[in-house]
């Protein structure tokens, strides 16, 4: 590119219509040509200057969970998992360009993933606003002896991760105040929960998350202070429904003889959640060993049925 | 912006709620229907979340380029509607600096309005109608230098004078302001 094409480039950089490639061309050349260097500096400022003309304006509140539901949502690895879901708002993504670098090593760590589910909830929140079905969601038993180091390993792998290769739906409660996301590790068959801006439970209490597995309501495991935001909840099952919903509740530590707590989120299959499907009553059977004492590793869960 | 590369989905709340409201505005005040405005700013976040490499911290910040991004989405938009021409274009900016205009002839308010945006709005107004008319068709109605001169009637060379000169008196309002406000709030 010679001063002449830098000029000719700076129509199109102030209109926005520059293509990517001329836009790294201008940058080449100006790195190398101070007077061009001044001149693009001018035209970059003014397109600041104008750009401060425009006063803020607050988009629709709802509008954040369908972008994130978007941006989350898609998959543009081997398995295309997304592909299935019916997400309101979405568009077909783009096809990843060649230098989709993160993305194909995320998949590189994550190509085997089978499954995923975005769960967001607001806290004190007990209807959320359900915008996609879910894809794959199972239970199972939770895996004995996972030990602090191998979850803190998949937490981090979940937090760099997660984002890039799960197939992922959205649920956001009013509030949106924390997100979470159950996945399937596909080396290892182990299926997970983890979440972020999830602050510790109230004085008390604990966050649970439920399954519903043929009709009734499974605890899948609690997340306590002492593992963060993360819940290891065992294998992936055999058989797995891609239409069960899951929710997590706020719940009083060592669980509730009837009854659970206010429900904070939900998986999207659960649209207005009827109270009656809430997991209270049909959960409480189910949830605690008899006596009322959290059974070994504070699950109970049955396994689905294959 | 680090974060998105590290794929971390909290990262992508963080920068939305950061910067959706300054884009949206940018973006309505270019497209003016709402439900499209909505459909093209979460065209920018997904687009960034999927391509977060492409930003280059060395080539300013993060807002800039969400700006330049919501920017050319958005003259994708009105190319693919093809239904703008310059003249609405500049008809809304006009009907936009008419609201303007009161704030202008209020001293009270010109000086309350010290912040950034005021100051640069003020100097947009200040460069008259044909020069501004140039600048805002070029970013906020996404029209070339040549597409300007064929709806405004007027000789390619003169829509490339009068946006270079709206630059040059915009830097140089920004310049002068910047170099005052110290003494604004000094003793």
């Amino acid at each position: 590119m010679n001063c002449s094409d830098f000029h000719n480039l700076l129509d199109a950089l102030l209109a926005a219509r520059l293509a990517a490639g001329d836009r790294a061309r201008l940058e080449a050349h100006a790195d190398r040509c101070p007077a061009c260097a001044d001149e693009l500096r001018l035209w970059t400022e003014g397109a600041d200057a104008l750009l401060e003309t425009t006063p803020p304006v607050a988009p629709p509140a709802a509008l954040r969970a369908e972008v994130l539901t978007r941006a989350l949502g898609r998959v543009t690895g081997p398995d295309k998992v997304s592909d299935s879901l019916s997400i309101r708002g979405a568009t077909p993504g783009r096809d990843p360009g060649p230098d989709d670098g993160p993305r194909r090593a995320a998949w590189r760590w994550w190509g085997a993933v089978a499954a995923g589910l975005l769960v967001s909830f607001g806290l004190g929140r007990g209807v959320a606003t359900l915008t996609a079905p879910p894809t794959v969601v199972g239970v199972a038993e939770r895996a004995p002896g996972a030990d602090a180091g191998a979850i803190a390993q998949r937490e981090r792998l979940l937090a760099q991760g997660a984002g890039a290769a799960m197939p992922a739906v959205t649920l956001v409660a009013a509030s949106g105040r924390a997100e979470g996301r159950l996945v399937v590790d596909g080396d290892t068959g182990e299926l997970h929960f983890y979440a972020v801006r999830l602050g510790p439970p109230p004085d008390g209490s604990e966050y649970c998350l439920w399954f519903r597995v043929d009709g009734a309501w499974r605890l899948a495991g609690a997340l306590r202070p002492e593992r963060g935001a993360h819940l290891l909840v065992g294998p992936s099952p055999r058989g797995w429904s891609a239409k069960a919903p899951a929710v997590v509740t706020l719940e009083p530590v060592g669980g509730a003889d009837e009854g659970a707590g206010p429900t904070l989120g939900a998986s999207p299959t659960l649209s207005t959640p009827d109270p009656a499907e809430e997991p209270p009553a049909e959960a409480a059977s189910s949830k605690r060993a008899p006596g009322g004492t959290p059974p070994a590793g504070g699950l109970d869960v049955a396994p689905a049925q294959p | 912006m680090q974060g998105l590369a590290g794929r971390d989905a909290a990262a992508l709340g963080e920068l939305y709620d950061r910067h959706a409201p300054l884009l949206y505005g940018l973006i309505l005040r270019m497209v003016r229907v709402e439900a499209d405005a909505q459909g093209v700013l979460s065209d920018v976040f997904v687009e960034v979340w999927e391509n977060p490499h492409r930003f280059n911290p060395q080539r300013g910040p993060a807002r800039t380029y969400l700006a330049m991004l919501a920017r050319c989405r958005a003259v994708d938009y009105l190319r693919s509607q093809r239904r703008r021409t310059v003249h609405e274009a500049l008809a809304a900016e006009h009907a936009a600096h008419d609201a303007d205009a009161g704030d202008e002839g209020d001293p009270a308010e010109a000086v309350a309005d010290a912040e950034q945006h005021g100051r640069v709005r003020q100097a947009l107004a200040g460069l008259g109608a044909r020069h501004r008319a140039c600048l805002e068709g070029a970013y906020f109605g996404g029209l070339t230098h040549r597409e300007i001169a064929e709806q405004l009637g007027l000789p390619l060379g003169t829509v490339k004078t009068r946006i270079r000169q709206g630059l040059l008196r915009l830097r140089s309002v920004l310049s002068d302001a910047a170099e005052r406000s110290p003494g604004e709030h000094g003793p």
